[in-house]
């Protein structure tokens, strides 16, 4: 049987967690877990299918900038 | 001047007749600062030595005509995250807490040279996001309207000191509303410039595209008078911009003829989380701002949520960048809750970070499309009220939009006014947001609702 995309993410988290914060203790994961479950709200909103003329925005792009 | 309370114009005036001197005035800070910070902790550390000297000086120079200007002589204090030369700045965190910088940050030297007397430093949220932590090393700064409630932040100390007439003017940083949300809570004007307006060298950096520095005061005409002294290239600053300054304060007075306000109601209408008593309030003061001759009309921008996506999302991947290596290694030494709040940034893909500037170039045009038709924009600070203190949801921009962040992602300046009180006593903040590079107009309709309102004349009992 197929996992559930919970479970799936869910684990996908765990790995990188492991990966970035290797000794964080379980109850700090857990509050993270749900941190980022907020934090996916957000870019969950993001364009992810936009023509390639959509550049982002860049601080030095506007003519009043002197890099 | 009314009681203990000195605006920055009045001191100044005050200062150039010499009906006062900046002794007189260190010490009533001073004193005022001994006896109610041990509830409000609005400073981190306070220089009354330093302060003193420096008034001193400033007494012999302008009785001996050497006035430098209408900062001469006025006491201020820097949120702590702005480097004070030989003068502890810790971002109010453990990790820096030893940290004694070697030169002034360079809006510090500004204020310096203009003859602004600095008292102190100031308490914020841990590096300007983390809430109101109680394991740090300093507590929380306290809401001088009621010390159970929330300041705002995280320009907290500022917003705190200002309100209780601890200090006559502040800087704060806005990284997604940090000199706006306290500046509406403790019912001050605070203006975060455009970006590029004001140099962010020698102030700890939260995220490098979204930060700010501005000037938080009783009144707008002060926020112009600091704006006045630490604006202007730096060509140290890679964003900052070569754009001349204005005389903030000539552009003051007179009626709001000829201007354009732009309500953009869906960013706040039909918002369950909107308080009445600031729906009320922001309402009467947009009718306020029509009576003094502006024209009103409804304005239609992308949805507060994109604004505020972008924003969390480059929030986030950027003060991650700044503070990744130290996490690793001291994880333990920040606080909860910026913990909590920072951590899932390590979770964000480059391309996340990627459609989040893509999405934050359309909003930067969208908005500018909305001010080529409006000379301002109004709308609320902020949805409430300053909660109590313990009631601060300790993920907050994480958990719903806020309406100080559009500015940030836009670059435009914005400006919080204080547009009446609760039935509490709680202050409640108007937003206005201007074109870029255009702070001396909101500044103008700042100042031309405050002279028209009877808000500036309350202060918090203390």
């Amino acid at each position: 049987m197929a996992a559930s995309p919970e479970r799936i993410s869910r684990e996908m988290f765990a790995l990188m967690i492991a990966r970035a914060f290797p000794d964080l203790p379980e109850n700090e994961r857990e509050a993270l877990w749900r941190a980022w479950g907020h934090l996916e709200r957000w870019t969950a909103r993001l364009p992810r299918e936009l023509p390639y003329e959509a550049e982002p925005a860049h601080i030095f792009a506007a003519p009043e900038r002197r890099p | 001047m009314s009681g203990p309370y000195w605006t920055i114009a009045e001191a100044s005036a005050a200062l150039a007749s010499r009906d006062v001197s900046p002794v007189e005035l260190v010490e009533t800070c001073l004193k005022r600062v001994e006896s109610l910070d041990p509830i409000l902790h609005s400073y981190v550390l306070t220089l009354p030595d330093q302060a003193r000297r420096a008034a001193k000086a400033a007494e012999a120079e302008i009785a001996g005509g050497r006035r430098k200007g209408p900062l001469h002589g006025v006491p201020i204090a820097l949120k702590d995250i702005y480097e004070t030369a030989g003068v502890r700045t810790t971002g109010h965190s453990k990790i820096k807490l030893d940290h004694v910088p070697a030169a002034d940050a360079t809006t510090t030297r500004l204020l310096a040279e203009a003859g602004a007397i600095l008292l102190g430093k100031l308490a914020t949220h841990e590096f300007a996001m983390g809430g109101p932590s109680f394991d740090l090393p300093f507590p929380p700064a306290r809401n001088p309207w009621n010390p159970a409630h929330f300041t705002g932040g995280s320009s907290s100390g500022s917003g705190a000191a200002v309100a209780a007439g601890l200090a006559l003017g502040t800087l704060g940083s806005d990284t997604g509303g940090s000199i706006r949300l306290p500046s509406a809570h403790c019912g001050l004007a605070g203006l975060k410039p455009s970006y590029g307006r004001v140099s962010r060298v020698g102030v700890f950096p939260l995220s490098f595209s979204l930060d700010h520095c501005g000037p938080m005061a009783w009144t707008s005409r002060d926020c112009a008078l600091l704006l006045q002294a630490i604006a202007g290239p730096d060509t140290r600053d890679p964003a900052s911009a070569q754009v001349p300054v204005p005389d903030y304060a000539a552009a003051l007075g007179g009626d709001l003829k000829g201007l354009s306000v732009g309500v953009p109601h869906a960013f706040f209408e039909g918002d369950p989380a909107l308080n009445p008593e600031v729906a009320a309030a922001v309402a009467a003061a947009i009718a306020q701002l029509r009576d003094l001759g502006a024209k009103v009309e409804d304005v239609t921008l992308p949805p507060l949520d994109d604004y505020h996506a972008a924003c969390t999302v480059i929030l986030l991947a950027e003060a991650f960048a700044i503070h990744e290596s130290t996490l690793k290694k001291r994880w333990r030494d920040y606080g909860e809750i910026f913990r909590r709040r920072i951590l899932p940034a390590a979770l964000l893909s480059g391309a996340d970070y990627v459609q989040a500037t893509r999405l934050r170039r359309s909003l930067v045009v969208a908005t500018d499309r909305a001010l080529d038709r409006h000379t301002v924009l109004a709308f609320p600070s902020v949805v409430a009220p300053a909660p109590r203190i313990e009631e601060v949801p300790g993920l907050a921009f994480l958990e719903r939009a806020s309406l100080t962040t559009p500015a940030n992602v836009s670059g435009h300046p914005a400006l919080s006014v204080c547009c009446g009180y609760t039935k509490a006593g709680l202050p409640i903040g108007l937003q206005l947001m201007g074109r870029r590079f255009d702070e001396a107009t909101l500044l103008k309709v700042g100042d031309a609702y405050e002279r028209a309102t009877p808000w500036r004349q309350r202060r918090p009992l203390l």
